[in-house]
């Protein structure tokens, strides 16, 4: 029998995302019905440009909700907020993490929060609230050098967190821009959504994408290369399919930048 | 049959732990890195990484030894020369008969 486990989660996963979003939703449609058939045409101008922002901003929210939803983090944040509520995560203190911190050039003396939520496939940081979050099973699965260059990796994101930050509100105001030239064009909500999502998928693909090469090298440089690419070809091992997603990049392509940095700690050497 | 525990196993199925784990045993003498990352095809300090792991949990015995750096030189280097352990024929024997019970 064919297995179709992931169409239900994701379906779950539709239906939690749209449970968040719903007022949001229904404002939508509501203004896109009101603005679309002109239904205040008698209210002053000013008002209707000010509703018609208000619609944009909507808009905006709705579209990083879909984002999120298509880029699985939705599902985890949701499930992570259910079921932090009745197991509260471990809190562990490991020293080599201070350690790794200094030599990246930040401080960082929070402990590390370990979860056994068996939707949690992956370890995640919080860069609001620079929590870093470890599935068990990783502890369990990886040598302790080797979850020491993953921390390395959670740790290099919390380092460019307010660049990264920054490049998402970049990327955020060009999608505004294109937003508001496509808004010049159609009122139609289907056409708009969609055409606003593929343009910031395009963007955020490619900032997320280099954020994950560049976490990759710092933890690299702070730990050991071999460590990270050990991890990346259990992983490559374990999925069937090494495409990466739309956050991530393939695996191979990483363990190959990393094998870059191992040729090139050589050469040094050599010399 | 004994079963080896999670984390024992869980670092034997690394796919690039198992090959250097599989070279090593079928090898008729102790082989050194370079040797090892040649049959496994990987980079020789990818593969010093792994057998630091599998030193740790107790499945190879390295030692360092000096050999000479070409047959005619007299200059010597240090290698890290690499054997099985009794330990390692246990959990291959382990995951051989897991994989016949499996079958």
């Amino acid at each position: 029998m064919v297995k179709i486990t992931w169409i239900k989660d994701f379906g779950k996963r539709v239906y939690l995302t749209f449970k968040l979003w719903r007022t949001v939703l229904i404002s939508i449609l509501f203004l896109s019905l009101v603005l679309g058939t002109n239904l205040l045409s008698f209210i002053p101008f000013v008002m209707r440009l000010a509703l018609a922002l208000v619609y944009m901003l909507l808009a905006e929210i709705m579209v990083f909700g879909i984002v999120r939803l298509i880029t699985d983090s939705a599902g985890q944040i949701i499930s992570n907020v259910f079921y932090n509520r009745k197991h509260k995560p471990e809190k562990h203190y490991f020293p080599q993490v201070e350690q790794i911190a200094k030599k990246m050039g930040m401080e960082y003396n929070k402990p590390i929060l370990i979860t056994e939520n068996p939707s949690i496939k992956s370890p995640s940081t919080n860069v609001f609230t620079r929590n870093i979050t470890f599935p068990a099973s990783w502890i369990r699965r990886f040598h302790v050098t080797e979850n020491d260059a993953i921390i390395g990796h959670e740790l290099a994101h919390i380092k460019y967190a307010p660049r990264f930050i920054g490049e998402l509100l970049l990327i955020t105001l060009v999608t505004w821009i294109f937003a508001f030239f496509l808004a010049t064009i159609t009122w139609n909500l289907t056409i708009y959504v969609i055409a606003e999502l593929a343009f910031m998928m395009l963007l955020l693909s490619h900032v997320l994408r280099r954020n994950e090469f560049r976490a990759d090298w710092e933890s690299a440089n702070a730990t050991t290369p071999e460590a990270l690419i050990s991890v990346f070809e259990y992983l490559k091992a374990e999925c069937k399919r090494d495409d990466g997603s739309e956050t991530h990049p393939p695996l191979q392509a990483r363990i190959n930048k990393l094998i870059r940095l191992l040729n090139l700690d050589e050469q040094h050497t050599d010399n | 049959m004994k079963i080896i525990d999670e984390g024992t196993a869980q670092i034997v199925m690394h796919p690039v732990r198992f090959k250097i784990l599989q070279c090593i045993r079928k090898a008729s003498k102790p082989l050194f890195v370079e040797q090892i990352a040649k049959v496994v095809d990987e980079h020789p300090r990818l593969v010093s990484h792994h057998l630091d792991i599998l030193q740790d949990i107790g499945l190879v015995d390295c030692k360092y030894e000096l050999v000479k750096a070409k047959e005619n030189s007299t200059r010597k280097i240090a290698v890290r020369l690499c054997s099985p352990t009794p330990t390692l024929s246990e959990v291959f024997q382990d995951i051989a008969e897991a994989v016949a019970k499996v079958k």
